[in-house]
């Protein structure tokens, strides 16, 4: 119960912060002169839909009691916590001065961002994954238990 | 049954689990500690970093702009923030001619579009390479031949790799070197000789694009770089340049490095202070939560006594106890630190307004280290009275007390 709050409050923060972020705490550069958006818009852009897609896995996980529904929804964080990562690197990009506030900035902080929620998703997985362990060897307990008292009504 | 013997560590562990509350305070605490700690010494030496390489790389005793200009000037310099200003080329000559006036040359300044190279404007600075004394000396450290047309060498903040071309006005220049970073402004800059400024400044032109005054390369350049003579008196060589040219600034680079020296100078007074004074809460702070807990948990140790714990047992529990809460928060607190200083460090460079330059790997390493091991010793030093006194307690007494 506390490992289902905690961690999805934490991701819902998370999500939130990386769909909002780029557009208010840590902005991205604003248009040009003539009106035209740099790389960087379209980086906030997509990364206000994946910001929203984890802090939505992050609500799923708070109605989740199921250790293994949570750790598929885990997964789908971590995966869209990468993808986090590799927009701002890889995928669209931000500006290329380096001290454009895209640059020295939003890039970072997205960078953190993404990199904090997969540790602890990992972590988190980790623990789940020592709980179903644990429920699987007191579920096979308890069906040998059943079968074993079957038997007697025979 | 299986009969296991409990060693300093499962006590240590145990302790820790039934007392998570306190336990996460003191770790929380030793985290700021040593946040604090690391943050305040790379910050203080990547300001050192900065001092130290923007005197090496000013290079002239004395740098003449236009009267109105000084302010963009430094922003070229400290912050790197594109201006371009001119006046007449001529001065050039005046200069020369001056008495105490060792070496002297021009430099002719341009800014480039926006998102063209690198998204931002950038500072392109066009040296003279027969008189220059300030550039020359930077570039050789990094490339070995003469600076052809066509040509550029860049700032190290500059997003090209050598050999590769950089546009500029719309035409192609290939990179012949990237220059060591500064933390200067000047990382930010690139660096032409006179020929190929003036095709920049013509392709400019074409393209629409008109600096201050319609200045060209030609007949006005943007700053006179002086290097005095050493056995001059320096007042006297300044009245005169003063004397000679009207309108201008004067700017000493000594005055312009004992001012921004001054203000680091604040700067890591202020955070010296505010270090030290977390240092002396976090001991007193740890100091009084181990005399209470000591204080507490008497009997706890005087039970342990009788079961047949030494004396030496007893003090161990409550430094290893000690240890483990303090290097936890120096670990946790070194991460969290080294998590905004390296992603932000142009960020924080940028809002500082000063040369910033973080230290080499090995120094933040020794650092770190440095950090690591004082947060780490606080703790048990901080315990180590409590230890003593409940290792010499009396332990028939203890558990009579109160009866």
């Amino acid at each position: 119960m506390k490992n289902r709050i905690a961690s999805g409050v934490i991701f819902i923060i998370l999500g939130l912060l990386i769909a909002i972020g780029p557009q208010t705490i840590f902005a991205v550069c604003g248009p040009m002169e003539n009106g035209k958006f740099m790389k960087c818009h379209w980086t906030a852009q997509a990364e206000l839909g994946i910001g929203f897609v984890i802090a939505f896995l992050a609500v799923l996980i708070l109605f989740f009691a199921s250790s293994q529904i949570r750790i598929g929804l885990h997964f789908g964080i971590i995966a869209a916590l990468v993808a986090t990562v590799f927009i701002p690197t890889k995928l669209i990009g931000v500006c290329g001065g380096e001290h454009m506030q895209c640059n020295a900035l939003t890039k970072p902080a997205l960078l953190v961002l993404g990199a904090i929620g997969i540790v602890f998703g990992i972590a988190n997985v980790a623990y789940l994954l020592t709980g179903v362990k644990k429920e699987q060897i007191s579920y096979a307990k308890q069906s040998h238990g059943d079968t074993t008292n079957s038997s007697f009504e025979y | 049954m299986q009969n296991s013997r409990m060693g300093i560590p499962q006590i240590v562990l145990l302790n820790i689990k039934n007392s998570f509350a306190r336990v996460l305070g003191l770790v929380i605490l030793m985290a700021l500690l040593s946040a604090v700690l690391f943050t305040g010494a790379v910050l203080s030496q990547s300001l050192n970093n900065g001092l130290r390489n923007m005197k090496d790389r000013l290079g002239a005793d004395i740098m003449i702009v236009p009267v109105e200009n000084e302010g963009d000037f430094e922003a070229v310099l400290l912050k790197g923030e594109p201006s371009c200003f001119y006046f007449g080329k001529s001065l050039e000559q005046k200069v020369a001619g001056i008495e105490g006036v060792e070496l002297s040359s021009s430099q002719f300044f341009l800014t480039s579009l926006d998102a063209e190279c690198c998204d931002a404007r950038v500072q392109l600075i066009g040296f003279d390479p027969s008189t220059d004394f300030s550039v020359q000396p930077w570039i050789s450290k990094v490339y070995d031949g003469d600076l052809t047309k066509g040509a550029v060498i860049i700032g190290n903040e500059i997003n090209v790799e050598s050999g590769e071309n950089i546009k500029l006005f719309g035409t192609e220049y290939k990179v012949a070197a990237k220059l060591d970073a500064t933390g200067t402004g000047l990382d930010q800059a690139v660096y032409a000789t006179m020929d190929t400024i003036n095709s920049m400044y013509l392709d400019a032109i074409d393209k629409g694009q008109r600096f201050l005054e319609d200045a060209d390369p030609e007949n006005s350049i943007s700053t006179i770089l002086v290097r005095a003579d050493e056995n001059y008196d320096r007042k006297k060589l300044i009245r005169a340049i003063r004397k000679e040219l009207g309108g201008v600034k004067i700017i000493e680079s000594q005055n312009m490095i004992t001012g921004t020296a001054a203000n680091m100078k604040s700067i890591a007074s202020f955070m010296l202070i505010f270090a030290s004074l977390f240092l002396i809460t976090s001991v007193v702070t740890l100091f009084l939560v181990f005399s209470l807990m000591a204080n507490e948990r008497k009997k706890e140790f005087a039970i342990l006594r009788t079961l047949g714990a030494t004396r030496k047992k007893l003090a161990g529990i409550i430094l290893s106890e000690s240890v483990v809460i303090s290097a936890a928060g120096g670990v946790i607190g070194a991460v969290i630190a080294m998590l905004i200083i390296f992603p932000f460090n142009v960020y924080i460079g940028d809002r500082l307004g000063m040369p910033y330059l973080l230290p080499s790997f090995w120094k933040i390493l020794w650092i770190l280290f440095i950090d690591l091991l004082v947060s780490t010793l606080i703790g048990p030093l901080s315990a180590a009275l409590s230890a003593v006194k409940i290792s010499k307690a009396e332990t028939y007494l203890t558990m009579r007390e109160g009866e």
